[in-house]
C-alpha cells in the first residue's frame, strides 16, 4: 500500500571547508482510498557529520521468489520487484547517526547476496572493515523472509547472521531498522534507536484556519500516522513507558485539558479537566503516575496523578509559575521549571520529602527540562539572548549549548540517550531537528505542507 | 484627572487614525474564526501608534487637522475606539497605567450592563517553551481579571482561558509580530 521514493542530492558549501550537507528527501505516499490528508512528505537534512565517520558497505539486498511447489527457490533476481529497498533504509539510518559513512552503490565493486559469492579481496581495497548483505525471499501471499549477513571483510568472517520469517510487507521497514540497530550496537557498543517511533504535532493552515494533527511516525519520519485531528491546539505529547499510549494536551473543549490515548485508538480518556490550566503531562518511569501542571488552586503548580485512582499529590505551592515536570530516571524526584526567582529556571523536587533544590544557574532562561534515559544528562531550553537547547551533565555539572538554530524548544532524548530531537523555527516555519548530545551531528525534519512541532521520542519497541 | 487626561489623548489619536483607516472593530467581531486567522483585521490604529503620538504631546505634525480632530472627538463613540485587547511586555504579566485604563473602561461598561459576561483569553508570543507560555498566558488573563474585579465586576462574570503561544494574532517571527501576540483579548457578550 505504500510506495516509497528516495531522492539523494548532495550540496557543497561555497567555502573551502568540506562541510557537507546531504539532503535526503523522502516521499511517502499513502495510497489509502479515503485519506488524502494521510499523504505526507517528510524531508531529512543532515549537516555536520563526524569527521571520522566509519565507511561501511551496505549492499542492495537480493530478491528471490520462493516456488510454492518445490522447496528450492527459483533464483530470479529482479531487484526492481523488491517490495522495499532495505539497504537504502539501513544506509540512511547509519548515515543519520553521523557515525557512519555508507558507500554509494556506484562505489561498490560487486553486489553479493550470499557468503559464497563474497570475494573478500574485492573489498579490502576500499579501506573498510564491514559489509552488510542479504536477501528478501518472497514467500507469496504478501509475506517475506529476510536474511541478513553482517561481515567482517578484514577477518573474513560473519559477525551477525539473522533470518526473519513470515514478515508482512508493511513490516519490512521495521526489519530494516532492526538490522540498523544490530549493526549500530555491534560497532559502537550502544543500542541503536532506529527501530523506534516519534510523535509530534503538525500545523497546517487551510483557508486561514489552523488544523492540528497529532502524528506518530517511524524515527526516520516514515509511516506518519495521524492519531488525532483538531482545529484547536494540541500540545505536549508524552509517551507511556511501554510505548502503547500517549498523554497530551488538547484544546478541543475550548481550554487545555489532558487526554490519554492508546495508539491503536481503542482507548481515549480525558484525565484532567480541572478549572484553569491542565498541561505538561509526563509519564512516570513505572507507568502508574502522570505528572502534570494544574492551576486549579490559583497559579500553575506541579501535581502527580495516580492513574488508577485519579488521586492527586500537589508538589509545589507557589504564586509563581511551576510547570514542565520531568521524571528522574529512578522515579523518585521530578525536575521542573519555575520562575520563582523572576525568570524560568530548573528546580528539582523530591517526592518523599518535598525538598526542592535549584538545578540550573547558567543563563537567564532555562525551561522544559528533560532527563536522559540513563539519568546523567538534563536537557533544557536555554536562553541568554536566543533560545537554544542546553545540556547539563548532572555528574560533572558541565553545561553546554548544543544547538545554534532559531527559537529552539521541546527537547526529547532518543531512548539510547545519544540524540536529542527538538523543535525549531526556520524561515518562519516550525521544523524538527536532531542533534547528537556531543553536538557533532545534526539533521532537520520537516513536513512540506505545514509546520511541525512538539516532538516526543518514544521508548524502545518491545517484540 | 490624570486618567481623564490620558483618555482624552487616546481619543484624539484614535479619531485621527479613525479618519484615515479601515472600519472599527467592536468586541463582537472577535469571533474564534478571526482569532485563529493569520492577520487580525482591525489591529491597525493600534496601541503602538497611541504610544508614539502621546509621547510627543499629542500634537499632530499635520497642524491643519488639529481642529478637525477635536471636533471629531466630540462625535466619536469611545466604545468603538478602545480595542478590547490588553498588550504586555516580553515575559511580563503586569498592567501599566494605560492598560489599567483600558481594563477600567470595559469594567465600567460591564457594570452598566449587568448581564454581560467576559471571557479573558490570554496569549503569549512564540518565544520560550509552549507549556511555560500556557501558564504565562493564564497569568496575564488573571491580572486583567483582578483589575476588572477591582473596578467592580464580580468574579462570576469573568471566565479565563489561556492559549499560550498557540494562537498568535499575527504571523511572523519578529518584534512587531511578537508585540501584537502578547495579549489578553476581552470577549464581552
Amino acid at each position: 500500500m505504500t510506495s516509497v521514493n528516495f531522492k539523494f542530492v548532495t550540496f557543497f558549501q561555497h567555502t573551502a571547508q568540506i562541510r557537507r550537507l546531504l539532503l535526503l528527501s523522502i516521499t511517502a505516499f499513502s495510497m489509502s482510498l479515503f485519506t488524502v490528508s494521510a499523504m505526507a512528505e517528510l524531508t531529512i537534512e543532515i549537516s555536520e557529520g563526524y569527521d571520522n565517520a566509519i565507511p561501511i558497505a551496505i549492499v542492495p539486498f537480493g530478491y528471490e521468489v520462493q516456488s510454492t511447489m518445490t522447496p528450492v527457490s527459483s533464483k530470479t533476481v529482479a531487484s526492481s520487484q523488491s517490495p522495499e529497498d532495505l539497504a537504502k533504509i539501513i544506509a540512511a539510518d547509519l548515515r543519520r547517526s553521523g557515525r557512519f559513512n555508507p558507500l554509494s552503490n556506484a562505489q561498490l565493486p560487486a553486489f553479493p547476496t550470499d557468503v559464497d559469492a563474497l570475494d573478500y579481496e574485492q573489498w579490502r581495497a576500499l579501506d573498510l572493515d564491514n559489509l552488510l548483505m542479504g536477501k528478501i525471499i518472497d514467500e507469496g501471499n504478501g509475506f517475506y523472509q529476510i536474511e541478513m549477513r553482517f561481515m567482517d571483510v578484514l577477518r573474513k568472517n560473519q559477525v551477525i547472521g539473522k533470518r526473519w520469517n513470515h514478515i508482512p510487507k508493511s513490516n519490512l521497514r521495521q526489519i530494516a531498522h532492526q538490522m540498523s540497530d544490530l549493526i549500530y550496537q555491534e560497532l559502537t557498543g550502544v543500542r541503536g534507536a532506529f527501530n523506534t517511533q516519534i510523535s509530534y504535532v503538525t500545523l497546517r493552515k487551510i483557508e486561514g484556519k489552523r488544523h492540528y494533527t497529532l502524528e506518530v511516525a517511524d524515527s526516520d519520519g516514515f509511516n506518519p500516522q495521524p492519531i488525532l485531528k483538531s482545529n484547536q491546539p494540541i500540545m505536549s505529547p508524552s509517551w507511556s513507558p511501554d510505548g502503547k499510549k500517549l498523554a497530551y494536551v488538547s484544546f478541543e473543549n475550548g481550554r487545555s485539558q489532558i487526554f490519554i490515548q492508546s495508539l491503536d485508538g481503542k482507548y481515549r480518556e480525558n484525565v484532567a479537566q480541572f478549572k484553569g490550566i491542565n498541561g505538561a503531562p509526563a509519564w512516570s518511569p513505572d507507568g502508574t503516575k502522570l505528572a502534570m501542571t494544574l492551576s486549579k488552586d490559583g497559579s500553575a503548580d506541579i501535581y502527580v496523578m495516580e492513574l488508577k485512582t485519579g488521586n492527586l499529590q500537589q508538589l509545589t505551592r507557589k504564586y509563581s509559575i511551576e510547570t514542565e515536570a520531568a521524571w528522574a530516571e529512578n522515579g523518585q524526584s521530578l525536575f521542573f521549571n519555575s520562575d520563582r526567582r523572576g525568570q524560568p529556571q530548573v528546580f528539582q523536587v523530591f517526592l518523599e520529602t518535598g525538598e526542592i533544590n535549584r538545578v540550573t544557574y547558567d543563563g537567564n532562561y532555562n525551561a522544559n527540562p528533560e532527563i536522559s534515559p540513563d539519568g546523567r544528562y538534563l536537557s533544557m531550553v536555554h536562553s541568554n539572548s536566543g533560545f537554544h537547547i542546553g545540556l547539563l551533565d548532572l555528574y560533572t555539572n558541565e553545561f553546554r549549548v548544543l544547538t545554534d538554530t532559531f527559537l529552539d524548544e521541546s527537547p526529547t532524548f532518543s531512548p539510547n540517550g545519544e540524540m536529542i530531537l527538538y523543535a525549531m523555527n526556520r524561515n518562519g516555519e516550525g521544523q524538527l531537528a536532531v542533534v547528537a548530545i556531543d553536538g557533532k551531528t545534526s539533521q532537520t525534519l520537516k513536513v512540506k505542507d505545514g509546520e511541525v512541532r512538539e516532538p516526543a521520542w518514544g521508548p524502545y519497541l518491545s517484540h | 484627572m490624570n486618567h481623564f487626561k490620558s483618555l482624552f489623548t487616546l481619543a484624539i489619536v484614535a479619531s485621527l487614525t479613525a479618519c484615515s483607516s479601515a472600519p472599527e472593530r467592536s468586541a463582537s467581531d472577535l469571533s474564534d474564526e478571526e482569532v485563529v486567522s493569520d492577520t487580525a483585521p482591525g489591529i491597525k490604529g493600534d496601541a503602538m501608534n497611541v504610544e508614539v503620538l502621546s509621547a510627543s504631546g499629542g500634537i499632530s505634525t499635520d497642524g491643519s487637522s488639529m481642529d478637525q480632530s477635536l471636533d471629531g472627538m466630540k462625535m466619536v463613540d469611545i466604545a468603538e475606539l478602545y480595542e478590547p485587547i490588553v498588550y504586555f511586555g516580553y515575559n511580563q504579566y503586569e498592567l501599566d497605567d494605560k492598560t489599567t485604563e483600558l481594563v477600567k473602561f470595559y469594567a465600567q461598561e460591564m457594570m452598566a450592563i449587568p448581564n454581560q459576561k467576559v471571557v479573558l483569553k490570554g496569549h503569549t508570543d512564540e518565544r520560550g517553551t509552549p507549556e511555560y507560555n500556557l501558564a504565562l498566558g493564564e497569568k496575564r488573563a488573571k491580572v486583567v481579571a483582578q483589575a476588572m474585579m477591582l473596578f467592580g465586576v464580580s468574579e462570576s462574570r469573568i471566565d479565563i482561558v489561556s492559549f499560550g503561544e498557540e494562537q498568535p494574532a499575527v504571523a511572523g517571527s519578529n518584534e512587531n509580530a511578537w508585540q501584537k501576540n502578547r495579549r489578553v483579548e476581552l470577549i464581552i457578550n
